[in-house]
């Protein structure tokens, strides 16, 4: 793909997150099509993430760990766009008030997404250490374990605590209601290190997938996050500014997925 | 981007890896891959691009996979 044609996805990227702003702020045609729209904006996008990660899965041709890592995010995706679809579908057509429930099918596959995309990426930073590139300035890398430690320590007090010692939550309820910010956090953590790696690359063509696919994957964890802290406070609804950072998260997925499989091409037949 | 290398073989090498990693990483890979052989940037000659080319192309599979990082195998072994 050429570089004019990556800024035409670009702006359709750009014009999808646009859409979602409109819908949030003008809200044309009421709360129903807000929550039509909220619902199905994730699915087109956890939609797109998938075609441009299973284009990025064909360009590598040797199945190493880099093409595995890459397909497990891919799969990571399907099951976000499994529990994307679902979630759309009990709300719109089978008019369940998922608010007031604390689990469904959906959230089997948003589990499984975890376990898949947290693999892969790990696979991304453990294969970085194992490489020969330098780690870098080891001043920076403990002030970014400074940030993450003393990151994580706020949203143990903020989002677990509250969840654990609620004595009227049922115990299956909380084990859901603390594995999304548990997940998270470890997704955190991994998009961090990816962002500290690839500042080093400053110049080179491998900075643009593993920038987007940290970014994509930090969106996600933070709308998570918040996701979890406003639905406990029941301060949670359809149709709220959180629901971008998801939309967004999948989007820049799939562009990190475009750039990957422009960078593997790129060096087919290059001798 | 300068000539940075007076060595012509680490010049051509940092001219394969920077559009690739960027310039400081292709000097740091490049640094790291002469370590490993108890050389200096400035000391690298002609028999050692085999290795050198085989040490880069473990690190590039990482970004590029195994395909595209023996291509930068073969331009480098080509210099």
């Amino acid at each position: 793909m050429r570089a004019n044609r990556i800024n035409i996805v670009w702006y359709f990227v750009l014009a999808i997150v646009f859409i979602n702003i409109f819908f949030y702020v003008v809200k044309p045609g009421g709360e129903m099509v807000l929550t039509i729209v909220s619902d199905l904006l994730p699915v087109i996008c956890s939609l797109i993430a998938i075609v441009a990660l299973w284009g990025t899965f064909k360009a590598f041709k040797v199945h190493d760990y880099t093409r595995i890592a890459w397909f497990l995010i891919f799969v990571g995706m399907i099951m976000n766009f499994l529990g994307e679809s679902s979630y759309s579908y009990q709300e719109i057509i089978l008019k369940v008030d998922l608010a007031n429930i604390a689990y469904s099918i959906s959230d089997l596959f948003w589990f499984s997404s975890y376990l898949f995309c947290i693999t892969g990426l790990s696979i991304l930073v453990r294969g970085y250490f194992k490489s020969d590139f330098p780690i870098g300035n080891q001043l920076h890398l403990t002030m970014v374990m400074l940030f993450l430690v003393l990151l994580i320590a706020i949203l143990i007090v903020v989002l677990l605590q509250p969840i654990v010692k609620d004595a009227e939550t049922p115990v299956l309820d909380k084990v859901v209601y603390l594995l999304y910010p548990i997940f998270d956090i470890i997704q955190v953590i991994i998009a961090c290190a990816l962002l500290f790696i690839v500042r080093k690359f400053k110049g080179g063509l491998v900075k643009a997938p593993w920038r987007l696919i940290a970014a994509g994957f930090l969106f996600m964890a933070v709308s998570d996050i918040m996701f979890s802290y406003f639905s406990w406070n029941d301060a949670y609804g359809s149709g709220n500014f959180i629901d971008l950072g998801w939309n967004a998260g999948y989007l820049l997925i799939a562009m990190a997925g475009l750039y990957q499989k422009n960078l593997v091409k790129s060096l087919d037949g290059g001798v | 981007m300068g000539n940075v290398y007076a060595n012509r073989y680490a010049a051509q090498i940092f001219a394969i890896l920077s559009p690739l990693i960027g310039e400081l990483m292709a000097k740091g890979a490049i640094r790291s891959q002469c370590n490993r052989l108890g050389i200096t940037e400035d000391g690298i000659e002609k028999q050692h691009i085999p290795v050198l080319a085989e040490g880069v192309k473990k690190a590039m599979t990482l970004f590029v996979g195994s395909e595209g990082a023996s291509q930068i195998e073969k331009r480098i072994r080509l210099i």
